[in-house]
């Protein structure tokens, strides 16, 4: 036990120089050469098929690095990033990274245009032009959100807006517990989300607002993916229950066929996301959960009048943050 | 020329510890001389090679140094370690038991390939 340890602290420190690496590459490629010019072949022909033969060079130095013990550490800080945009389970403020804040409201289509010009994918909302995305922007995630500590505040006292609605930031892994069982995406939106969007379950109806609050009903909202290729359209879906997660859950409402959630995840389970406005003001070290947060201009309200109007409400709620993460 | 077959990944690294066993070797030699005893069935790409070598000597089964090869160029050579001596007899046993067992399900036990 010890020996092994050793020996993996031997390696994490001396790690293997690339040129090392390459010589014994390059040692092997001339002795295949070496034995096809011996075979017959000449000197250019037998150099070409031996670099055939051999492939992928990068890939190979990186499959070797691969063997090396705890070769991953250095990808963790890249990973650390990536954890940080989808905030699992890191509470952004609680890291002492150097960040700036600033207030964001991005036009939906404009924040996920390239995706869909690459996807080849019309946002299917009404009027989708006068949806907003709004929030706090942050040097490592670019994307708006709001935390939760903050979102009443936003919503009671807001001017530009017509709607505001929230959907969680955690997509995450949840089992459907059945005969045929699955492995889903799961995640929560609130009872506003979808009219927001101007959007209609084509199945069942939308959550209503008693089963939008702490400690309210199991119900779910599903894909037009799932129902179709795990349900198999089956009609009689609504009001049924699943169980997810070892507890059951209703069924109200199946999502359109061309539904695509502004984040672009492919959700198969929507709950309601039920905020409990107390909790919101205690967990996360008091800023409450991450959220993405949409919302519809009222009409004639441009994005540089909305930003001016939200000014004052991100100024006040600046106090709250730690003194360099802020602009 | 026989086609080449895929190996699992532990049967690689018996592969390279037998030979090893025999003398230091580097990374070509041990290709050539598995392709050779396999009369030209066992045929070991780089992509599989070199992993596995440096896999075999981060477990400290073997180690390598440079040396001067055959024709006088400079080489990387790998040798068995005590360790992996142990680890080579233990895989043994287990490749024995695994072929016998595999052997009584197919039928083939008694069969001596020709």
């Amino acid at each position: 036990m010890i020996a092994e340890f050793l020996v993996r602290l031997r390696f994490l420190i001396l790690r293997k120089k690339r040129s090392e690496f390459d010589d014994e590459l390059r040692f092997h490629i001339e002795q295949s050469i070496a034995q096809k010019v011996a075979a017959g072949l000449n000197a250019s022909e037998a150099r070409r098929l031996a670099l055939i033969e051999f492939g992928g060079v990068e890939r190979a130095r990186e499959q070797c690095e691969e063997q090396r013990p705890g070769w991953w550490i250095s990808t963790v800080l890249l990973d650390a990033r990536y954890a940080l945009r989808g905030f699992r389970r890191n509470p952004v403020f609680s890291i002492s990274v150097v960040a700036t804040l600033a207030l964001g409201i991005g036009a939906t289509t404009a924040v996920f245009s390239v995706v869909d010009r690459v996807l080849f994918r019309p946002l299917p909302y009404a009027d989708a032009s006068r949806i907003v995305s709004v929030g706090f922007v942050h040097s490592l995630e670019r994307q708006e959100f709001l935390m939760g500590r903050f979102y009443d505040d936003w919503q009671d006292n807001q001017q530009p807006f017509q709607a505001m609605a929230s959907e969680g930031t955690m997509t995450h892994a949840c089992d459907l517990i059945e005969n045929n069982p699955a492995q889903l995406n799961c995640n929560s939106f609130q009872a506003g989300f979808l009219p927001l969007f101007g959007v209609s379950p084509i199945l069942g109806r939308n959550f209503l607002p008693e089963e939008d609050r702490p400690n309210g009903p199991r119900v779910v909202i599903i894909s037009y993916a799932l129902w179709e290729g795990h349900y198999n359209g089956d009609r009689h879906i609504i009001d049924r229950f699943i169980d997810i997660d070892g507890s059951p859950a209703r069924v109200v409402g199946v999502l359109p066929r061309d539904f695509q959630l502004p984040t672009l995840e492919s959700d198969d389970i929507i709950f309601p996301l039920a905020l409990n406005r107390a909790v919101q003001q205690t967990a996360n070290g008091r800023f409450g959960n991450p959220m993405r947060t949409f919302a519809r201009l009222k009409q004639g309200v441009s994005i540089p009048q909305a930003y001016a109007q939200m000014q004052p409400l991100f100024d006040s709620e600046l106090r709250w943050f730690p003194a360099e993460a802020q602009r | 020329m026989p086609q080449s077959i895929d190996l699992l990944q532990g049967t690689l690294d018996l592969l390279i510890l037998k030979t090893l066993a025999l003398e230091p070797m580097h990374g070509w030699g041990v290709a050539q001389r598995i392709q050779q005893l396999s009369q030209d069935v066992l045929q070991i790409g780089q992509g599989s090679l070199y992993p596995a070598l440096y896999r075999l000597e981060y477990k400290g089964w073997i180690r390598s140094e440079w040396g001067k090869s055959e024709n006088n160029r400079k080489a990387k050579f790998y040798r068995l370690t005590p360790a992996g001596r142990k680890q080579l007899e233990a895989e043994l046993a287990t490749w024995d038991r695994l072929s016998f067992a595999v052997g009584l399900v197919l039928g083939r036990s008694a069969e001596v390939p020709t």
